[in-house]
């Protein structure tokens, strides 16, 4: 007969050993992302530490909340289904929703509240008005965005989210002047956290450091209780500011205090990680990236873009020129499929500096076409800046120089900017022009490495 | 022999660690704005409304001037057209299998949005679908997604019985079922009950809860029809056990655990004991393979004087009584094939709780349970029967048979490492990218 030594399957073992395993590598992991995400203590003194710690959350329980919301509109709704003020604040849930999460689709569904309740409540109804324009922005439809506004300025001159929408859309258009307008009416009308936090963002952008910084901390000091979003958002950018200045520690307790402040909060995350590998904290920055994408799942969200480049930036770091390839084809993928033809959602200057950093001959081409086109909707610093850096590379160094000369006297002051003028200069023979860029660019950034310019970089994310 | 056993372990090692690697490089495809859709559905009683939201170019034949966006002209002028494509990418059907009638409207907001940066790439419809009689329970089928964006997929915010849910619709997850006005009414439990068994066995036949995983086992062992129902009630059991777990951390710990993070740890541990009781078997199986030839050379050359030969001859042409079936392995094969909660059985069981009836959700968990139960014994049964039907039959060529169950045996432990890689990559792979 048969010989059968055959091993009895242990059932202690098959359960035990991989429950243990998945337990030890499980809780290390979770306690190091939560710990991350979540951070309990603060290094920072007043007035950039958050003074309200008692009514902090440990966990972040933003959609929980806003899914309350959703249920008590869409509740009115089932009774009375046309009403126009239910479904504009359905619409306004929504669009909390997107700005919570970065998933695309509560956008989509903010816009079909909206369009639902101009449908019916045509008139009077800004709030309506004010989602689409919100939705016009977050698609990068600039000059919708600036139209939806300015309709509802028109019936109501002091509204403040029209004004809000105004300052960051003529941001991002370069259009400076406006922009400044807009905050002083914001900031005359009610002296908020958000409104002195829009007008540092425009002095930054004017390159005006103390200015910028003096309406930081008045951001700081009209800070209340209960407005954790305005406070993580002053902090992120008052440390993406600090980071921009190459003063790196403090950026990142700025990162870090904002994540006390509202936990996984997705901004913060991908600053801190763009720091974390500028600081060549691979782990760290991969990490951070893993954990904001974790969150969304399937979702298409703002930041897909953000996290692919940054995680091709840190393979590359790494030397891993393959699955930094990967990451960089999955985003050139994408952002082909916004930039070009009826989608072109303003994501031209990504796709674009994505070709530069590859440089082939072909894509330098494809680069100058797609910056050429980009110019016609926005003209800010960094824009300008791409602009040149596509001429430069396709040879045509007066073009560059004029481009360069204009985003210069915009008045950004962007150690990458002037980098990249000194390096224009120099190509022209201007050795003492390039000379006087680059200890601009020490100025501004005195930690500013040549040797890996792709890492350092004023980096909004589109947000 | 032994050199012989080393090189198979090294080619059964470099083919798991080739499919893992495959795996966890494999890069996902992200959607981007054009493709989205979303929805708002509203389930009432014999009328479901979704206000749906979706990328023109599904229906690019209707959009007669090409600017993106259906009018409420196009609309009308293509109804009966939209209807019918729509009404076949969407179907609401009732538990009795009724399907809603469709009906489509346009939502005319007259803004004059048109915009010359950014031209439209969505339209909005309304769909209307009516039943004759108040519908108990609904399973929606969704498959409205642009061919060339496999990423595609559309957010529902579904509000049924006063509470809102949302859905990711995706090209993997097409279908949901939606609990109905049963509930509301303390009379029609029992419908609900029914409701829940009949869902219960008809989500067991979807894919998962470990079928082809005891589908192998069973297909390669020599396991009776009681271990098969053995299998198939540990299986449910495990499963339903699993769901209350989730269901009460939902409940009362949301504040701490995001219970949708819990279920990939509970895939890899799953997955572990997969892989670990497939390897064992495949070591087994085959030892015993090669432990059963040396046996065939010795019995032949010893018996070939015996009249019994032929029976010995048929003997060892069959797979030996080689596989370990005990009830520890079953057990642990059980388990391991319910430890994952399907997500449709939670919301089962948090929509009961929701209107405040926690003894209707257990029952409902218990009958969903059941039907589940029933589709798994019968399956396993099949399988045990079919397979004696099999032996029955001429045994060419032979060496199939004898590879059968090591065969099986290799088959449990791939889809072991694929829920575990899966289960690793839905977890985002932290901290190494």
């Amino acid at each position: 007969m048969t010989d059968t030594h055959f091993h009895k399957p242990k059932l202690s073992l098959l359960i035990g050993v991989p429950i243990t395993t998945i337990l030890l590598i499980a809780i290390p992991l979770t306690w190091r992302i939560g710990k991350d995400s979540f951070p309990d203590s603060s290094k920072l003194q007043a007035p950039y530490r958050y003074p309200f710690t008692n009514s902090l959350s440990r966990t972040d329980n933003r959609r929980n909340t806003l899914q309350r919301e959703i249920t008590f509109y869409q509740q009115r709704l089932s009774q009375d289904p046309q009403s126009g003020l239910n479904l504009a604040a359905l619409g306004a849930t929504y669009l909390k929703m997107a700005r919570a999460t970065g998933e695309n689709s509560w956008y989509l569904l903010a816009e079909q509240a909206a369009k639902r309740s101009l449908a019916s409540l045509p008139f009077h109804n800004n709030g309506a008005v004010l989602i689409l324009a919100r939705v016009a922005q977050a698609r990068h439809d600039f000059p919708e965005a600036i139209r939806l506004s300015q309709q509802v300025l028109k019936s109501q001159p002091d509204n403040q989210d029209a004004l809000s929408n105004l300052v960051t859309t003529n941001l991002a258009l370069g259009n400076l002047a406006a922009a400044s307008k807009y905050t002083l009416a914001l900031v005359d009308e009610m002296p908020s956290q958000a409104n002195f936090t829009l007008q540092a963002l425009v002095k930054v952008a004017q390159g005006k450091d103390q200015e910028a910084l003096q309406s930081f901390n008045w951001a700081l000091a009209a800070e209340e209780p209960g407005e954790q979003s305005s406070s993580a958002w002053t902090r992120t950018l008052l440390g993406r500011y600090y980071y921009s200045r190459g003063k790196l520690e403090l950026a990142r307790d700025l990162y870090r205090e904002a994540l006390r402040i509202l936990p996984g909060y997705y901004l913060a995350m991908l600053h801190l990680a763009e720091l974390e590998t500028r600081a060549g904290n691979y782990n760290d920055a991969l990490g951070y990236y893993n954990h904001i994408t974790s969150n969304s799942k399937e979702s298409s969200t703002v930041f897909n873009h953000a996290v692919l480049r940054g995680k091709a930036k840190v393979k590359q770091l790494q030397g891993k020129q393959q699955e930094a390839n990967a990451f960089s084809s999955a985003i050139e993928t994408l952002l082909r499929q916004e930039a070009v033809g009826k989608t072109s959602f303003g994501h031209r200057r990504d796709l674009a500096r994505l070709l530069l950093e590859g440089g082939r001959p072909q894509d330098v081409a494809e680069a100058l076409t797609l910056m050429q086109q980009e110019v016609g909707i926005r003209r800010d610093a960094q824009t300008l800046d791409t602009l040149a850096w596509a001429l430069f590379k396709s040879g045509k160094l007066q073009s560059a120089q004029q481009v360069m000369q204009e985003a210069l006297r915009l008045g950004t002051r962007d150690a990458a900017i002037f980098y990249r003028a000194a390096s224009i200069e120099k190509a022209l023979g201007n050795n003492s022009q390039a000379t006087v860029y680059t200890k601009l660019a020490k100025e501004v950034d005195p930690t500013f490495d040549e040797v890996v310019p792709g890492v350092v970089g004023w980096e909004n994310f589109g947000f | 022999m032994k050199a012989k056993w080393r090189r198979y372990r090294l080619y059964i090692v470099s083919f798991f660690g080739s499919l893992l690697l495959a795996l966890a490089f494999a890069s996902p495809t992200l959607a981007h704005w054009a493709d989205l859709a979303a929805a708002e559905i509203m389930v009432g009683e014999t009328q479901t409304q979704i206000t749906l939201t979706f990328p023109t170019g599904l229906v690019a034949s209707a959009d007669d001037n090409q600017d993106g966006q259906l009018s409420p002209a196009e609309v009308r002028k293509h109804q009966g057209e939209l209807e019918k494509f729509l009404g076949d990418r969407i179907r609401l059907v009732d538990v009795k299998g009724g399907q809603g009638n469709l009906s489509i409207a346009t939502v005319d907001a007259n803004l004059g949005l048109t915009a010359s940066i950014a031209p439209n790439t969505h339209s909005t419809l309304q769909l209307l679908y009516s039943w004759q009689q108040p519908v108990q329970g609904l399973k929606m089928h969704y498959d409205l997604f642009l061919k060339e964006a496999p990423a595609a997929h559309c957010m529902a915010a579904i509000l049924n019985q006063g509470q809102v849910q949302n859905f990711m619709f995706t090209r993997q997850n097409r279908e949901l079922w939606l609990m109905g006005g049963g509930l509301q009414f303390g009379g029609s439990w029992l419908v609900a009950v029914f409701a829940a068994f009949l869902w219960g066995a008809m989500h067991a036949l979807s894919p998962g809860h470990g079928k082809t995983i005891v589908g192998a086992y069973l297909a390669g062992s020599r396991a009776t029809p009681q271990q098969a129902i053995f299998l198939g009630l540990t299986t449910t059991l495990t499963h339903t056990t699993g769901i209350f777990a989730l269901g009460l951390i939902t409940l009362f710990a949301s504040q701490y655990i995001l219970p949708d993070r819990l279920l990939p740890w509970l895939s890899i541990v799953s997955g572990v004991m997969v892989v670990a009781i497939g390897l064992n078997l495949f070591i087994s199986r085959f030892r015993g393979h090669h432990h059963h030839h040396h046996d065939h050379d010795h019995d032949h050359d010893h018996h070939h004087h015996h009249h019994d030969h032929d029976h010995h001859h048929h003997h060892h042409h069959l797979p030996p009584d080689d596989a370990p079936i005990t009830w520890r392995s079953l057990l642990a094969l059980g388990i391991s094939g319910g430890l994952v909660p399907c997500p449709s059985a939670l919301v089962l069981l948090l929509s009961a709780v929701a209107f405040g009836r926690t003894g209707l959700a257990l029952a409902l968990v218990l009958a969903f349970s059941l039907g589940l139960a029933g589709v798994l014994i019968g399956l396993g049964l099949l399988l045990v029967y079919a397979k004696r039907r099999f032996e029955k039959l001429p045994k060419r060529p032979m060496g199939l048979m004898h590879l059968l169950p090591t065969l099986s045996a290799l088959c449990i432990s791939l889809l072991g490492v694929g829920i575990t890689v899966r289960a690793v990559m839905e977890i985002g792979n932290w901290g190494m990218g």
